[in-house]
């Protein structure tokens, strides 16, 4: 399963890549935006597998986004601008959609970044942590969720908590967007030790999180609950 | 091939080169000891030096000056230009080693010499330097020929500038016949407000309308010229008193009112030529600007992003086939702003081109054609854009009956670095023209005059007419290419 978020100035090229996006069951778009700057706030406390990304924008062009961001994420230009196609080279891009585009040529790209991201998470299976003097290895599937607080996180697995120094904002730029989604200001779950949803609340084993309203939206889009 | 397309050759040019070339192969005859006209061993060794630096204007303008304009590669340019003339250096020590050697030894063919004799020191720098002073004027002249070339603009200045040099010395060496050379310094004061008035003071009044500086220019020139000349012929006691000064006055005051109006008249040509030309490079501007305004009228990117909102529309209003003709359209449009343009692409974009014409040309038709397509091993060939669309074109144009049966057949089939194109389609005897728009006007001349330039020699074109059927085979090679 993919993340993945479109950013383009006119309401009509979303509506394109929603229908396309429609269509791939391994990819659930989760947020789109007509401006840049929106879309980089998002990704500050949601990093996404995939950015689908317009070029030329009135204010602020997708490559002088991507310029800014601090990430380097995997990007599918769509544009009605051949010329850049050389110049997206430089930001690693997966692929370079001239519009109007159809849904088989859409489909190769997402193909590629599917087969691009499936390799950049089988290289990263786990992380490590400084706890005290010792590095401690924790892999990313058993993390049960993660909670911040103030420079210091509690990281649950299943039968331990671990307890690095660390911000919310670093922990989040290391974790694969995939599996993991913020529910709260302070609570990152891995959804896939999710045991069930109930007023507002994730249940996890016997912890209760709950799910502040400013993540709602994109939580239950990502997982795919109406 | 790269400096053909800079100097495209005509008649009269390939002629004056023609015999040129037939000048320099009757001198080598005329230089060989067995001809009947006998020159110095001296003169034979100049004349080889002189032959091998005529070459060398040539491998310079045909060779290496391209490589500075088209490829805009100076360093390549100055790697190979140096590589040249140390060639040639090497050249002229060697021919020169040979004459020395064998110099009053009798035996008057220098060339035939097998061992040197030692040299003492004079000989030794003779050899190195006269060679090296060759190069001088052989760089100059090469440098000048490329500019007479490829560039006219810089070299009409380049000829202004010449031509005043040589105004100039001949000036001097006929004062210097005259009288000995008492005169050059009034002589350089004379040409110093000359070119003072013909390059400074005369756009002032022309250009300028500026009277009064003019004038004040005008006179302190004149006070200069007056004062500098007096003194000096004084020095040199060209200056008498009572009747010979003002005789020396008056020739004075001669000379300089014929300066003066030469100049304001060269100055005023000059001018008028310079308004003349920037006036044209205006015009030039101005059409520029008059197409680029035209291009950006049908602003392609307006055009796609206009095309990706009706093809959006399309896919709301569950209309596939039509989003299907958008995407189909957009690729066309963007082929013809794009890729026709370019030198290769894929061969693969080339054949989906070709599909998305038929889709719709097809969806024009009344009863659609049967087509049949066909594309083999099309992966990693590159193809010069445009060869066989005409075809596929012409094919509706005339063989397809949008009101009744017909037949079309496309395949294109690589094997062993060649590509195999075959369109066959029905084809009326009537030859009635269904579709009579222009579409994309490359035509079928035009192909094959591309096919010549891009693949000579690698490629073949058949066109058969039988029965009802017109059939169109072209096979390119595409090694080395």
């Amino acid at each position: 399963m993919m993340t993945a978020i479109a950013i383009d100035d006119e309401p009509k090229a979303i509506d394109v890549i929603r229908f396309h996006v429609s269509k791939i069951p391994t990819l659930s778009l989760i947020a789109h935006f007509h401006e840049p700057e929106e879309a980089m706030n998002f990704l500050r406390s949601n990093p996404v597998d995939l950015i689908f990304l317009d070029i030329n924008m009135p204010y602020f062009s997708g490559l002088e986004m991507l310029q800014q961001l601090q990430i380097q994420p995997n990007v599918i230009f769509t544009t009605a601008y051949s010329e850049f196609a050389l110049e997206s080279y430089d930001y690693n891009a997966v692929d370079y959609l001239l519009k109007p585009f159809e849904f088989d040529r859409f489909k190769l790209a997402v193909d590629k970044a599917e087969e691009r991201i499936e390799s950049q998470r089988k290289q990263q299976l786990f992380f490590f942590i400084k706890d005290g003097f010792k590095n401690i290895k924790v892999r990313f599937d058993d993390i049960l969720f993660i909670k911040g607080s103030g420079n210091y996180l509690d990281i649950q697995t299943d039968h331990k908590v671990y307890s690095p120094r660390m911000t919310f904002v670093e922990m989040l730029n290391q974790l694969p967007p995939s599996d993991f989604v913020r529910v709260h200001q302070s609570y990152i779950v891995n959804i896939h030790y999710i045991d069930k949803i109930e007023d507002n609340h994730i249940f996890i084993g016997s912890h209760k999180i709950s799910i502040s309203s400013s993540y709602r939206e994109v939580f239950f889009k990502r997982l795919r609950i109406e | 091939m790269t400096a053909i397309t800079l100097y495209p050759l005509d008649k009269t040019k390939l002629l004056t080169h023609i015999s040129f070339a037939v000048i320099f192969a009757s001198i080598i005859p005329a230089i060989n000891p067995d001809f009947p006209l006998y020159f110095s061993e001296r003169i034979r060794f100049v004349t080889y030096l002189a032959l091998a630096g005529m070459a060398l204007v040539y491998i310079h303008t045909l060779v290496l000056y391209p490589i500075l304009i088209l490829e805009k590669n100076r360093r390549k340019y100055r790697l190979y230009l140096f590589g040249v003339l140390f060639l040639y250096l090497l050249v002229g020590i060697h021919l020169g080693l040979l004459l020395l050697t064998r110099e009053g030894q009798g035996k008057n063919d220098f060339l035939l010499v097998r061992s040197f004799a030692p040299l003492d020191s004079e000989q030794a720098i003779w050899i190195f330097l006269f060679p090296l002073f060759f190069l001088l004027p052989i760089t100059f002249l090469s440098h000048i020929y490329s500019l007479l070339i490829y560039r006219e603009k810089v070299l009409l200045k380049l000829l202004e500038f010449i031509g005043n040099v040589i105004v100039v010395f001949l000036l001097f060496v006929l004062l210097a016949i005259v009288d000995g050379g008492v005169m050059f310094m009034i002589l350089a004061i004379i040409l110093a407000v000359f070119y003072c008035n013909a390059f400074y003071a005369t756009p002032l009044l022309i250009d300028e309308k500026n009277i009064k500086k003019y004038l004040l220019v005008l006179l302190a020139l004149c006070s200069c010229y007056y004062i500098s000349s007096i003194t000096y012929g004084w020095n040199v006691g060209a200056v008498g008193r009572g009747e010979r000064f003002v005789a020396f006055l008056f020739i004075l005051t001669g000379v300089l009112f014929i300066s003066l109006v030469l100049s304001f008249i060269y100055g005023y040509i000059r001018l008028r030529l310079k308004a003349k030309e920037q006036l044209l490079n205006l015009k030039i501007g101005a059409k520029e600007s008059e197409l680029k305004l035209l291009k950006s009228q049908v602003n392609p990117h307006f055009l796609f992003n206009a095309l990706n909102t009706l093809y959006a529309s399309s896919i709301q209003e569950n209309a596939s086939k039509t989003a299907d003709s958008i995407t189909q359209l957009a690729n066309l449009i963007r082929y013809m702003q794009e890729d026709i343009n370019k030198d290769f692409i894929s061969l693969e974009r080339e054949t989906k081109y070709l599909q998305d014409y038929i889709k719709i040309q097809e969806a024009r038709c009344a009863i659609p054609p049967h087509v049949e397509l066909k594309f083999e091993h099309i992966d990693d060939y590159q193809i010069s854009p445009g060869i066989f669309i005409p075809f596929v074109e012409n094919a509706f144009k005339y063989g397809v009956n949008p009101k009744g049966e017909s037949e079309l057949l496309v395949s294109v089939v690589c094997q062993e670095n060649t590509i195999h194109f075959e369109c066959s389609n029905t084809y009326d005897a009537n030859f009635e023209v269904f579709h009579r728009e222009q579409g994309f006007g490359i035509g079928i001349k035009n192909v094959k005059e591309r096919l010549q330039l891009v693949y000579p020699d690698k490629h073949s074109i058949d066109i058969d007419k039988r029965d009802d059927m017109f059939i169109v085979n072209i096979k390119i090679n595409t090694s080395n290419t």
